[in-house]
């Protein structure tokens, strides 16, 4: 009750011990800190690569905790309180921008029933809770998807298609066109469950698959540039945040000769 | 007693030890960055399209940047972000800043940082503001159609939005002359669908090369106007500002490591099908 009482205190920035704090973590001193258990932390996580590890574990259970906690904040803090709490008891904001509303109460017992879900025999509410959250979005978003996505890349895939072909580029156009509605068309075919794939459909729908299996080859490529990428980023970190320029510099010059 | 026939070379090249491999990555990585190579980094058409809309507005254009992502995904999208909000800076338009992943503001807030020590000039809540994070994904986005200021009260620093001499101007989604979404996962969509398609903004994507597949079919569509994908777009548009930084270091390695991989790739068939076929030659030799 004391957290919760201090959490909704704090507003309009931070209270003056959190502002001591948050002085103190920011310092040098305790920015070099952050580095060295940043990097330590790193180590632990490729340490996985020899093989598993009670460090990796660690590493890995902290990073969860640490998240886990850092969002239940940012949610307290970005939605309960201004949202939830300060509509119904305003006097809690210092900055008295808030009135009394008590409409707030609804979303309020509609959230607390997805709890509910926690207590045996009382998990029923929270269907009521998901009922009305999935039927209003869906309501939302039926006609944006199809205007905003299904329509537009329907028309894109026929619009491709370049009809005169009178130079080098829009052959190469109208080639790549048919691919992609050739091979639009037969995925489209081989998620097609209501005919059985045989004969020109079984053809087809093959074609789906040989289709489907580029697209997941460049999406494989795009994936392993991707975390290359990463480890790039903490190699990085490693060499230049942690060891620092200067001694990687130096190892460098070593082996230039200068 | 059966005697224990040796493996062939062949069946010890494919039983290696992945740790052999994870150390010839991490020398693959490391060593371009001791000893750069500069390897030439060529600008793509869909990299080319997002520089040039911005390059092209006339001064003082509104242009919102949407940061979807979070430090698991900082060594690609936050080179490009950098990249394109100096662009931004140095073309003197106008910039809104939001986010729609919790872990995502702090990162936006330290290239904000970075760049004010490089623009000092740079003044928040005139040329900028930085929104930050707000929960609701979809329900933001289609909130930021009717304004800013009401869907984001108070901005990262905890200032009230409303009379922001920048929000006066610029104060919902369909006053953006160019977005740029910067993504790790499917916010994007949410931006086309619930946002810029409904309001008519044309926008472009920064994406990781994890999810660039998925947004290239809007690339196509022109729902996008252009796509940086991954570290390879985030080097090539700090070559189009010419302001070479963290990606364009990162490239040579990039380079190495797909060579690399290439290599075993080739290797590792090769090797496959000579055991195939040396099974085969004793299968005959037996029988």
């Amino acid at each position: 009750m004391l957290n919760l009482a201090i959490l909704l205190q704090a507003d309009n920035g931070l209270l003056p011990w959190q502002e001591s704090m948050a002085s103190f973590f920011f310092s040098d001193g305790m920015v070099a800190i952050g580095t060295w258990v940043a990097a330590g932390l790193t180590l632990f996580m490729f340490s996985f690569v020899y093989k598993d590890n009670p460090l990796f574990r660690f590493g890995e259970h902290l990073y969860l905790g640490i998240s886990a906690g850092y969002l239940m904040s940012l949610y307290f803090f970005n939605n309960m309180k201004p949202k939830f709490f300060y509509p119904l008891m305003p006097f809690l904001d210092a900055a008295g921008d808030t009135t009394l509303n008590l409409w707030v109460i609804i979303p309020g017992i509609l959230g607390l029933f997805i709890i509910f879900r926690l207590i045996p025999g009382w998990g029923w509410l929270s269907r009521i809770t998901f009922a009305f959250y999935i039927g209003g979005f869906t309501g939302i978003s039926f006609p944006k998807v199809l205007n905003g996505l299904l329509l537009p890349q329907f028309y894109a895939t026929i619009d491709a298609i370049p009809w005169r072909v009178n130079s080098i580029d829009s052959a190469v156009l109208l080639l790549n066109s048919l691919v992609l509605f050739i091979g639009a068309l037969s995925v489209l075919v081989y998620f097609f469950f209501s005919l059985e794939h045989r004969g020109f459909v079984g053809g087809v729908s093959r074609v789906g698959i040989y289709t489907l299996m580029l697209a997941f080859g460049a999406s494989f490529g795009y994936t392993i540039m991707a975390r290359v990428s990463l480890l790039i980023g903490r190699m990085q970190f490693l060499m230049f945040d942690w060891i620092g320029d200067e001694i990687v510099g130096r190892i460098a010059s070593l082996f230039h000769g200068g | 007693m059966e005697k224990v026939q040796k493996p062939s070379f062949i069946e010890r090249f494919l039983q290696l030890d992945r740790r052999i491999i994870y150390t010839l990555v991490a020398l693959a990585v490391a060593i371009p960055l001791l000893f750069p190579m500069g390897l030439p980094i060529k600008v793509t058409p869909e990299v080319q399209s997002v520089y040039d809309m911005i390059e092209d507005l006339p001064e003082g254009s509104n242009i919102l940047i949407s940061a979807d992502f979070d430090p698991a995904s900082m060594p690609e999208l936050y080179p490009m972000m950098k990249s394109v909000m100096r662009h931004i800076v140095r073309k003197h338009h106008k910039l809104a800043i939001t986010v729609l992943w919790p872990n995502g503001p702090n990162l936006v807030a330290q290239c904000i940082e970075e760049l004010k020590l490089e623009y000092p000039e740079w003044t928040n809540t005139v040329d900028y503001v930085f929104l930050g994070y707000q929960v609701g994904g979809a329900i933001v986005i289609i909130s930021v159609g009717d304004s800013f200021s009401d869907t984001f009260p108070k901005d990262y620093y905890g200032a009230s939005t409303a009379e922001m001499p920048i929000i006066k101007e610029f104060n919902r989604l369909g006053q953006a002359d160019y977005m740029v979404m910067f993504e790790a996962g499917n916010s994007g969509d949410w931006w086309i669908v619930y946002g810029t398609e409904v309001h008519d903004v044309p926008v472009g994507g920064g994406v990781t090369a994890v999810v660039a597949p998925m947004y290239y079919p809007y690339l196509q569509a022109k729902q996008l106007n252009g796509i940086i994908g991954g570290l390879k777009g985030a080097a090539e548009y700090e070559k189009l500002t010419e302001v070479p930084a963290l990606a364009t270091a990162a490239m040579d390695s990039q380079s190495m490591v797909h060579a690399l991989i290439f290599v075993a790739i080739v290797l590792a068939n090769i090797f496959a099908l000579m055991f195939v076929g040396q099974k085969r030659r004793q299968a005959r030799e037996e029988m």
